[in-house]
């Protein structure tokens, strides 16, 4: 994880350095609908997301869209064509199980007494009978699975998203939940503490994975502004998931 | 772990769909009689579609590949559009001597679009080879197979999906394995109106000599339903400039129905979960249907500009980066309607190649009423649509049944291809080839 942070962090810069644009002082003849006559800048719409850092974001996006196309695609396709569709699942079951580690966690940061307690009824059916999440024991029981991480709870404490961003390799996110991110990591990481190995080879799965459960392909909106697009559903869906 | 998880799976159908996808929760209303569809009200049956117990039984997957004829025609792209390289189609052959069908989507719409995908599998199991196209109005068809980059008069586009129709037949006729007994043709909502030019130009190219061709739920007049769609943002209550009260209800409605939910998961469930008790007005929904239509046509018209440098939002001499933000043109062009573009961008273009145009004349060019006499004498052709359409207007139904007489077939519910899916209409289309 180290690595890819250090990866991350040093194309932040990589593309902060390719991201600035000369000013052009060329006078430009006027459009046929022209946007001071026509848009109210006074009056809201969904659109106005905070997004002080978008040269950065558009090329981190436009970086994210190849980056998924010549390497997360091909892998993850690869993962699947050599694994066992068994396998998969069962993998995919570990992760979902460790992420109610997470959930655990922030349930009780947000004091939320009976979904810790669904959630560690989950946890503890899943390790134990599910064979350390292997199975999605509890399910059959119909243990509710929720979802919660420190960027919800630092919003349920009332923090505010703030600035909007796309994070090269991971995707779209803002400095609240990018910076929950990283704390959720926390409470796993002493998991492999001891195993460097492990600890490559769990990250590259999970990296997986999570590419595997995510339908989004990019560039297919067929719309020129799919960047807008996704900035407005990342920001509502986050916004419905804190005011929970 | 950051991840693209953190998208919504449903961010693909783009955002007006996540909230219509699933309002399929809506109270049913069965009615009787042989045509079984749930949906009395247009606007619930546009948006929320075919309830699974009503719908037609599909194969799960059908051997679909995904192919791309590479850009030969039309000004070049920007570079804003880099993404755009080509333009994509899908293919599925059967292993025997078939007919082969083209399928042409809707407004805005491409190959993979959810109603080709039900067309496809449905035209599939019932033995063709089946191609998927996608609409001259998308983005991907607009920069890479359009000549001109204007779409929408319908004689050019029926001309350049004419072209790359035959450069996948030619494709196809390198391929040994493959047995065509003879062409096919359909195409939903736009499309249907494209199928239809597409049938007359082959009239005369005669490269496929289409055996039969079906026009689905197309609209009589391009610039009438065009109107009529713009207009739907006016039910946005307050008008446009309250927007943002009205989005915030839709989104405090959905989180109310999150926080009630045991499941707490947020997916499309979820947005089902929030409209089930509360059924939204049909100003709600036809608010909605609008701003779904204002988002595809501003995208449509931001990508005309770009390719043209028609100077229509954007500055003729501006080149725009990639890097550079789109907000302000999505906000403008939000603002515009599709009418706008109509009268200050598309009529002008024409105007300069036919000084004579006159805009009623350019409408009509524009409407299944230019093609009238070869759609009334030509018996190949047939006509599937709704009685209760919302693109259509008053008239245009009874119209549409005198010019097409017993080769029409209008089902009294199902909106805009609300019912595409249901077991009776599928049923008919795929018969209607058979």
């Amino acid at each position: 994880m180290d690595f890819m942070r250090t990866l991350a962090l040093g194309l932040c810069f990589f593309l902060g350095a390719c991201s600035t644009t000369p000013k052009s002082t060329q006078t430009l003849s006027e459009p046929t609908f022209l946007y001071d006559r026509i848009v109210k800048d006074d009056i809201a719409t969904p659109l106005d997301i905070w997004d002080p850092l978008e040269t950065f974001n558009r090329a981190s996006y436009r970086f994210n869209a190849r980056f998924d196309d010549y390497v997360y695609l091909p892998a993850l396709h690869g993962y699947q064509a050599i694994t066992p569709d068994i396998v998969e699942t069962g993998v995919s079951n570990v992760f979902d199980n460790l992420d109610d580690i997470r959930t655990l966690v922030n349930q009780i940061l947000q004091i939320k007494p009976i979904e810790v307690l669904q959630t560690g009824a989950r946890l503890i059916t899943n390790t134990t009978l599910g064979l350390l999440g292997l199975f999605d024991v509890a399910s059959y029981f119909d243990l509710p699975k929720y979802h919660e991480d420190f960027g919800q709870t630092l919003g349920y404490y009332g923090v505010s998203p703030g600035p909007y961003l796309v994070v090269p390799i991971m995707g779209p996110s803002n400095l609240r939940d990018g910076f929950g991110d990283i704390v959720d990591t926390l409470p796993v990481a002493p998991l492999f503490e001891d195993h460097p190995d492990r600890k490559l080879m769990a990250y590259l799965l999970r990296f997986l994975d999570e590419r595997a459960k995510t339908s989004f392909r990019y560039y297919e909106t067929g719309s020129p502004f799919e960047y807008e697009l996704v900035r407005l559903l990342y920001s509502t869906k986050r916004r419905i998931e804190v005011s929970e | 772990m950051i991840s693209l998880v953190k998208i919504p799976k449903v961010v693909r159908w783009a955002m007006p769909r996540l909230t219509m996808l699933v309002l399929i929760s809506i109270p049913l209303h069965v009615n009787a009689g042989s045509y079984d569809y749930p949906f009395s009200n247009p606007y619930i049956a546009t948006i929320a579609g075919t309830p699974i117990e009503f719908r037609a039984d599909l194969p799960q997957d059908i051997p679909l590949e995904t192919l791309t004829l590479e850009k030969e025609v039309g000004p070049e792209v920007p570079e804003i559009f880099w993404y755009q390289d080509g333009l994509d189609y899908s293919l599925a052959l059967q292993e025997f001597r078939a007919p082969l069908i083209f399928v042409i989507s809707g407004t805005g719409a491409d190959y993979k679009s959810e109603k080709n995908n039900v067309l496809l599998k449905a035209f599939y199991q019932a033995g063709f080879h089946v191609v998927g196209l996608t609409s001259p109005s998308h983005q991907s068809f607009i920069t890479t197979a359009s000549r001109s980059a204007i779409p929408g008069y319908m004689a050019d586009d029926a001309a350049d999906l004419y072209q790359v129709m035959q450069r996948i037949k030619n494709a196809l006729a390198r391929n040994q394995d493959v047995e065509i007994s003879k062409y096919l043709l359909t195409g939903y909502s736009l499309g249907g109106a494209h199928a239809a030019f597409v049938s007359k130009l082959d009239q005369e190219e005669k490269v496929f000599s289409f055996d039969r061709v079906l026009l689905l739920n197309p609209p009589l007049s391009m610039y009438a339903s065009i109107s009529k769609l713009d207009r739907m943002l006016e039910n946005i209550p307050g008008g446009v400039d309250h927007f943002s009260e009205f989005f915030d209800k839709l989104v405090q409605r959905i989180s109310e129905a999150y926080r009630r939910s045991s499941k707490a998961e947020f997916n499309e469930a979820l947005v089902y979960e929030a409209f089930k008790y509360d059924r939204p007005s049909d100003e709600q929904l036809a608010a909605i249907i609008g701003v779904a239509f204002r988002f595809s046509a501003s995208s449509m018209v931001f990508t005309v500009d770009a390719m043209t440098n028609a100077g229509f939002v954007k500055p003729k001499e501006k080149i725009l980066s990639t890097n550079d933000s789109l907000q302000a043109y999505l906000r403008l062009c939000m603002r515009i309607g599709f009418t706008d573009y109509y009268h200050e961008l598309f009529f002008p273009h024409f105007k300069r190649l036919q000084p004579s145009l006159s805009r009623e004349s350019l409408a009509r060019q524009l409407s299944l009423l230019q093609i009238e006499p070869y759609l009334r004498r030509t018996a190949k052709i047939g006509l599937v649509h709704n009685r209760d359409d919302i693109i259509l207007v008053n008239g245009d139904i009874e119209v549409l049944e005198d010019i097409f007489g017993s080769r029409a077939k209008i089902f009294p519910t199902g909106g805009h291809l609300g019912n595409l899916q249901q077991r009776d209409t599928l049923a008919y289309i795929v018969n209607y080839f058979k």
